[in-house]
């Protein structure tokens, strides 16, 4: 009855499961799929939320809005519901998407369709119109229509924020600097996070941005905000380059007018008061490109290229002072070199005299401005013959010009006059070693040259650590210890139980005596015989009943019965074998062959039964 | 003596069994077949690097990939061609590969830090346990049958002392300090082994120059971070031909799958 109960119980617990399930699922002619969005008109730089709505079901995935030209989606979420009322259970998942439009229109969404799970969901459409942004303030009025810079009306996201790159010129030689600029333009946009701009320079080599400018510039009738970029390039080998294109990332602030906290003022002051004065605002991530510009490197000119150029280009004025002009010998003379003009200072070197005879020349102390180079350069008249400090050569390329030019400043005449009082001038001169500054050594990098041999080569994709074989090996040391362990508690007990001991010795000792009884049976030797027969059972149920051998008497044996389940019939046998023993003690021969068989079965057959009784 | 010739026993099965498994799992790994026809072709490959012909150097070193071989010095080689070729991303995933045979390899070392700085990433390394980076750090220079090797050798040697505690009552207490210091040991190269085998195959690395990571594993997702050429990552999930990776940072994004390649 019971039993009965219980299965009655089980099938209707089984049943109501099974009814809530099939409920739960909802078949796809039973589930709704809309779309539905805020509000259906929207201005440039606004976000609207598109709704995607699933009926009848909570378990739907987010599906994949299709492109579209434009406006950008970005998927937010989803939001389930389920309700029940008047004992109707209603429930839904919607998915809700961020729409960023990108240009004035007119635009339909959907139908959707959209398949899962073998079937296929269809949505209603819906049209959007997106309307042009807010008038600036700062706009001119009276100027004309509104126009970007590239001359037509503002209907698309990016003619609020473009880029330029613009180099000083589009030809120069080879590390001639370039001045580019990169202006990133921004109208009635909020911007923030900007990065620095990058541009691939492939056949230049591009400094480091300067600190950027931020102005406003009136184009074509539009107030923007421009942040000015500028570096220098120059080029590193001769050739036709594509310089960028630039691209430059920045987040672009948008207003969230579709999420309205409901204020417990309600309509009194409206919401739009409280999101500006919160300042409700989505970051967008935007990539913003300036197309690639095509720059030439000329290779300087082999022709009438000055003996001592050595690479300077620009255009450049040259002076040289020279004081004092009356000196003794060994005395410091100072050369105040200026190289003034535009170009590329890093390739400017010091100019070099046209001979140093008679002079001790020291290296100048070096100081650069922004458009000037100064050396001054101590040098020591070693002897009173010298009357003059020889030219000094300063050649460069002027890229100008695109000629090479040489500017050459001297002689300078002075005055020599030998050391008084008889001391001579000594220039001593240090050692190699320590005269010269340690240069600062420039190491070249590079990666180590390659292996010569394979080295020991494996099977691919082989890895012992991740192989079963492995991780099996673990419980190979656990089962040896287990077995030790085993082993050891085992020879413990045998060394400290001697009642166990004996019972474990006795079948092994029993064995041997049998064997040594057989191979006196085999000899027909009676006495023996019988003396290995009577002693092997003696110790036998010494050692399995733990009294002394020499104590194993008939009366033992007798005492046996009832103990250890032992038969009446086994007693007998070993009262028999005794007996037996006795006789052959006494008179051997009474005994024969068969009878000697006999007594070695029965001796078998009771030390069996026992073994059998007692384990 | 006889219990001391058991307990002998009992060492030498244990013995057996670790130099047994060892070398069915470690050994069996090495290709000992046609090691002639092997560097034959290794020094066909490196003679073509030494020309400057380094795409050809790759295809003749990858022949030998495809014979089912590979070690330490062949990853070293071709990332070496990839590096002269200016695939960065290629060359540092060969270099890790490389580094899983070597670890110790002076050569390497030096490459792969120089080939680092050509990667475009300043990325900040997540705050890591301290624990997890300690471990790591003292297995570093260890390959991983290395220290599997070591982490089973411990586990036996542990095993071993137990049975001394029982041979050798009277030294307990030395032996209870051994034990307690293999303990710890093997725990710690456990530990780190177990590290490896939690990242196996799900570390790779970018071979695309740049590659935004997104929220969500399609294009209309919006990008998180961006992955540069070379930079290493984790590999959390797959849907598609979409991948979920974690950075070094812990930041987490979506990529397409072709632009990574598995070490």
């Amino acid at each position: 009855m019971r039993k009965i109960r219980r299965v009655i119980l089980f099938l209707c617990v089984l049943s109501v499961a099974g009814v809530s399930v099939f409920f739960s699922c909802g078949s796809a002619a039973d589930v709704d799929f809309e779309i539905s969005i805020d509000r259906n008109s929207l201005p440039l730089g606004s976000v609207a939320q598109l709704k995607l709505t699933f009926n009848d079901t909570q378990s739907m995935p987010a599906p994949q809005l299709p492109r579209n030209d434009g406006f950008e989606s970005r998927y937010r979420g989803p939001s389930t519901m389920m309700s029940i009322v008047n004992g109707q259970m209603t429930k839904s998942v919607t998915h809700i998407y961020s729409i960023i439009p990108l240009r004035v229109g007119n635009y339909t969404l959907g139908p959707f369709t959209f398949s899962h799970r073998r079937n296929t969901y269809r949505s209603n459409s819906i049209t959007i119109h997106i309307t042009d942004g807010n008038a600036s303030p700062q706009r001119p009025t009276g100027q004309g229509g509104v126009t970007t810079a590239r001359g037509s009306a503002q209907n698309a996201l990016e003619d609020y924020m473009f880029m330029t790159m613009e180099p000083t010129k589009t030809k120069g030689y080879l590390n001639e600097n370039i001045p580019v600029t990169i202006k990133l333009y921004v109208s009635q946009l909020r911007v923030s996070d900007i990065e620095y701009p990058k541009f691939s320079h492939d056949g230049f080599s591009a400094g480091d941005f300067e600190k950027p400018r931020q102005y406003q510039q009136l184009l074509n009738g539009v107030y923007y905000e421009v942040v000015e970029f500028n570096t220098v390039i120059f080029g590193t080998r001769a050739g036709v380059f594509s310089l960028g294109p630039a691209q430059l990332e920045c987040n672009v602030l948008m207003k969230d007018r579709s999420q309205r906290r409901s204020s417990g003022f309600g309509g009194f002051f409206g919401d739009d008061i409280f999101d500006d004065f919160f300042g409700r605002y989505e970051r967008h991530a935007v990539t913003i490109a300036a197309p690639a510009v095509t720059l030439t490197v000329l290779p300087l000119p082999e022709d009438n290229k000055p003996a001592n150029f050595d690479g300077t280009l620009g255009a450049y004025s040259f002076t040289v002072e020279a004081s004092p002009q009356t000196v003794t010998v060994g005395d410091p003379i100072t050369l105040k070199m200026t190289i003034s003009g535009t170009g590329n200072f890093s390739t400017v070197s010091v100019p070099s005299l046209e001979n140093e005879e008679g002079f001790k020349v020291y290296a100048p102390q070096i100081q650069q401005k922004d458009d000037a180079k100064y050396f001054e350069q101590i040098i020591l008249p070693t002897t009173d013959a010298v009357t003059e400090i020889p030219k000094l050569r300063f050649s460069f390329f002027d890229t100008e010009k695109g000629a090479y030019r040489t500017i050459t400043r001297g002689p300078f005449p002075i005055t020599v006059h030998k050391g008084t009082g008889g001391e001579t001038l000594r220039i001593i001169d240090m050692p190699e070693s320590a005269a010269k500054p340690l240069a600062k050594e420039v190491l070249g990098r590079d990666i180590v040259y390659i292996k010569e041999y394979p080295g020991r080569l494996r099977q691919k994709g082989y890895r012992g650590h991740l192989s079963k074989l492995y991780w099996a090996s673990f419980g190979m040391p656990v089962i040896v210890y287990i077995l030790f362990a085993v082993l050891m508690r085992r020879q413990t007990r045998l060394r400290t139980d001697v009642r166990y001991a004996r019972k474990m010795h006795a079948p092994k000792k029993a064995r041997k005596g049998i064997a040594h009884a057989a191979e006196c049976l085999r000899h027909k030797d009676v006495g023996t015989f019988y003396d290995a027969v009577f002693k092997t059972l003696q110790e036998y149920l010494g050692n399995i009943f733990h009294v002394p051998a020499g104590g194993i008497t008939v009366d033992v044996i007798d005492s046996l019965r009832g103990k250890h389940s032992i038969d009446e019939e086994i007693i007998v046998t070993m009262r028999t074998i005794f007996e037996e023993c006795d006789m052959a003690r006494y008179a051997p021969s009474s005994i024969d062959s068969a009878k000697m068989q006999e007594t070695f079965r029965a001796l078998k057959t009771v030390i069996d039964e026992i073994e059998r009784c007692v384990r | 003596m006889k219990s001391m010739r058991q307990y002998g026993k009992s060492f030498f099965v244990l013995g057996m069994v670790v130099a047994i498994v060892g070398y069915i799992v470690f050994a069996y790994s090495y290709v000992y077949a046609d090691e002639d026809k092997s560097a034959y072709v290794f020094y066909k490959a490196s003679t073509l690097y030494e020309k400057g012909q380094y795409e050809e150097a790759i295809a003749v070193y990858e022949q030998l990939i495809e014979t089912g071989q590979e070690s330490g010095n062949l990853y070293y080689n071709i990332a070496n061609c990839y590096f002269k070729l200016d695939k960065i991303g290629f060359a540092i995933l060969n270099y890790e590969r490389a580094r899983r045979f070597m670890p110790r390899d002076a050569d390497l070392a030096a490459n792969y830090a120089y080939a680092k700085t050509f990667v475009n990433e300043m990325v900040l390394d997540a705050e890591e346990n301290i624990v997890r980076h300690f471990i790591n750090g003292l297995f570093e220079k260890t390959s991983s049958n290395e220290l599997a090797a070591i982490v089973l050798l411990l586990w036996c040697v542990f095993f071993g002392a137990l049975m001394l505690v029982s041979l050798f009552p009277r030294q307990k207490k030395y032996i209870r300090l051994v034990l307690v210091t293999l303990i710890c040991v093997t725990g710690l190269s456990s530990f780190a082994l177990l590290e490896r085998v939690r990242v196996a195959d799900k570390e790779a690395i970018v071979i695309t120059s740049e590659i935004p990571a997104r929220f969500a594993p399609f294009e209309r997702a919006t990008t998180h971070f961006t992955l540069f050429e070379g930079g290493m990552v984790y590999i959390i999930q797959k849907k598609g031909t979409w991948v979920k990776v974690a950075r070094s940072d812990g930041k987490i994004g979506w990529i397409p799958e072709e632009h990574l390649v598995r070490i």
